[in-house]
């Protein structure tokens, strides 16, 4: 539809050989902070330079407080 | 072997003469050009600006900007990611420039992958407005700028050229060949209202 | 006062001055036996039912701003059961069966107008899948028909059947489907509970859960201090801002869902429509204005306020599919909080806490669940067993992997 493409929260990937993997990856999967306020997020720029990037943005007023490419 | 070599065709053969009244905005097609995509490979991307500096006497832009040498021309596209254009390079160009790079870089040619509009006139800022979702305004896109982004959904690159001697700005936009069609018909119907005139292809 | 033709007739004799407010605004007492948190569709039918169907009136029922000032008011009205899967399709086909009966129950009109809600498919793997959805819904003891392409155009000739992208193929009709006024359903609801001793507290916010280990034994409010035996939570996008009072995380996002009117024409839509080829529906309000709406804007938000390539996007749709509005001019347009589950059916469960009830994950379908989320959630909280068309919206269904998933999308809620 545009430019860019949101794919959420940055969430890092459990360890899948730790002793409580499955309760982590269903944390890491389903629950979301969810904040009215400063939300860290990825952004795909795909109609652009297939960038990924990490965004904060303030979800009461959609202004964005930093972004920074997320491989970094 | 010059001979043997197919001419390229125009992206948009079926146009002929296309204008509507008004003299609002022009366009054309740059034919003939060698293009090619360079991607600096993991961690070198100090020896790839090192080389061609050395080669094309320029600076790989760091950001979303087009340099230009004599023919050729370099386009920020994505982190260590350009788009390199050759007036008249043809299929050619890639493989030289490829020569030139490797193993730094990884170069793929484009020159029937893209096709390159050159867009001009006193309304031209007015007719993109209606498919760039990007602030095209004199005073925050420079000549030399450039942005990859979207224009009625089909993906593009556009950068400033220098204002013509009327002082109209200059546009040009890259774009997939195989989209040509579906752009043409977005430009000419925003274009409309100013008028337009579609000017064949040029070689430069 | 029962509304009734004789009614009608006494009042407007004495010239009109003697109606009475629908509904009772109070100040809170210091106890209740349930709170309900969310002054929404939800939250007013779940304390209607609870003192009718239950018979627990020692009920209150708090609210942030005034009643229906959220969803309620913004959603595209439109009430339907064409759901697939069987956690979700039989408690829609009850909610359904509720409307059919809503304004004799509630002794009020809520405009709720059984017009018909066609998809339209565009390809026959599209067909196929429409046919299982009906199949699906007639087993539910929904109603559901195929229609091919001339039935459409009989229905709707204005439509672009011969589009050379998507040219229409057929639709699924369901004719118990169509619309009902939001702002109705609330103030019936309202007027229904009221009427059975409910109280109705606005301008309320809920500030603190009070605590005795893990059982919530009360609120504090901006009205101050009320204790309680029970709470139910209705306040869909700001689900998780509250949960946050208490350190519980959930499995939702808060995203927005436009919605837009356009100036009024004479009647042209009968029905409701749905685009199958990109997500844009619409129906025709009695005033005239076409209602329609599309795609969440896909990030999360808790603006209220909704962005414009949207806008392009769901207007695109239209054109696509009745190129006819293409000279309507869009009259105004806004935004709702939608609370988008992970799988983006609902929840009506208990919590982790004793005595704190969830109601959310509506998604953008809230609407058309109101009187069934409003039962089943009564029926909850009264007895502490999921009514059975409920009993599948667990809150722990994330965890089991029992997960109810329409679209087979996946946990990302901006796609669902």
């Amino acid at each position: 539809m545009s430019e860019f493409v949101y794919y959420g929260d940055p969430v890092q990937r459990p360890d899948p050989v730790a002793a409580d993997a499955p309760r982590r990856f269903y944390e890491a999967v389903y629950l979301r902070d969810n904040p009215a306020g400063p939300h860290e997020e990825l952004w795909y720029h795909a109609n652009g330079c297939r960038g990924w990037l990490r965004v904060s943005r303030d979800t009461r007023t959609h202004d964005v407080l930093g972004a920074s490419f997320a491989g970094k | 072997m010059a001979d043997t070599a197919l001419s390229g065709l125009s992206a948009l053969p079926h146009i002929g003469m296309q204008t509507q009244p008004g003299g609002g905005v022009t366009i054309t097609e740059r034919y003939g050009l060698g293009i090619a995509t360079m991607q600096a490979r993991q961690g070198q991307d100090v020896s790839l600006r090192e080389r061609i500096r050395q080669h094309f006497l320029l600076e790989l832009p760091g950001r979303p900007a087009i340099v230009r040498t004599g023919s050729v021309s370099f386009t920020g596209i994505g982190p260590h990611h350009w788009l390199a254009v050759s007036a008249g390079g043809g299929h050619l160009f890639s493989s030289s420039l490829r020569a030139l790079v490797t193993p730094l870089a990884s170069v793929s040619d484009q020159s029937g992958g893209y096709v390159v509009f050159r867009v001009g006139g006193r309304a031209i800022r007015d007719t993109l407005a209606k498919g760039f979702p990007i602030d095209l305004d004199p005073r925050a896109f420079k000549p030399g700028d450039a942005a990859t982004t979207i224009v009625s959904h089909i993906g593009a690159t556009i950068w400033r050229c220098d204002d013509g001697a009327d002082g109209s700005a200059c546009f040009e936009i890259a774009l997939f060949r195989s989209l040509s069609q579906s752009f043409w018909e977005w430009f000419v119907s925003s274009a409309a209202e100013f008028g337009y005139q579609w000017q064949g292809t040029t070689q430069q | 006062m029962r509304y009734s033709l004789l009614a009608l007739a006494r009042q407007a004799f004495r010239g009109n001055r003697h109606w009475q407010p629908v509904w009772r605004d109070t100040e809170p007492r210091p106890s209740y036996d349930v709170v309900i948190v969310g002054g929404g569709g939800h939250g007013l039918a779940t304390a209607y039912y609870l003192a009718k169907q239950h018979g627990v009136r020692n009920v209150a029922v708090v609210e942030k701003g005034w009643i229906g000032s959220g969803n309620a008011g913004r959603n595209t009205t439109i009430i339907r059961s064409n759901y697939l899967l069987p956690g979700n399709e039989p408690f829609y086909e009850r909610s359904m069966k509720l409307w059919e009966g809503l304004e004799q129950d509630l002794n009020y009109n809520a405009m709720v107008s059984q017009r018909g809600v066609l998809n339209v498919y565009h390809s026959d793997a599209q067909r196929d899948a429409f046919a299982r959805r009906g199949n699906a819904m007639r087993l539910a003891g929904a109603d559901a028909e195929m229609l091919d392409a001339e039935a459409v155009r009989r229905m709707l000739p204005f439509l672009d059947f011969d589009n050379a992208r998507f040219p229409i193929k057929g639709g699924l009709l369901q004719r118990r489907g169509g619309t009902a006024r939001h702002d109705a359903v609330v103030w019936g609801y309202a007027r229904g509970a009221s009427d059975r001793g409910v109280d109705i507290i606005q301008n309320c916010e809920v500030t603190r859960f009070l605590r005795d280990g893990s059982r919530i034994v009360g609120l504090n409010t901006t009205k101050g201090t009320i204790r309680c035996g029970k709470v139910g939570l209705a306040v869909a996008g700001s689900s998780s801002r509250v949960a946050k009072l208490l350190g519980l995380k959930l499995p939702i996002e808060s995203h927005l869902l436009q919605a837009f009117v356009s100036e009024a024409i004479k009647p042209l839509i009968p029905c409701v429509v749905t685009f199958g080829a990109g997500h844009f529906y619409v129906s025709q309000s009695d005033k005239g204005g076409l209602v329609f709406g599309g795609d969440i804007d896909g990030y999360n938000s808790y603006a209220q306020r909704g962005n414009l390539p949207v806008v392009e996007d769901v207007c695109e749709g239209g054109m696509a599919l009745m190129p006819a509005i293409g000279r309507l001019r869009l009259l105004r347009s806004w935004a709702g909080l939608v609370d988008m589950s992970m799988d983006g059916s609902p929840i009506i469960d208990r919590t982790p806490f004793n005595g704190l009830y969830l109601n959310a994950g509506w998604c953008y379908g809230g609407f058309k669940a109101t009187p069934a989320s409003g039962w089943c959630f009564a029926h909850l909280l009264a007895q502490d067993q999921p009514d059975p068309v409920a009993s599948a919206f667990r809150l722990d269904r994330f965890e089991t992997g029992h997960l109810i998933d329409e679209k087979g999308q996946g946990a990302q809620p901006n796609l669902h």
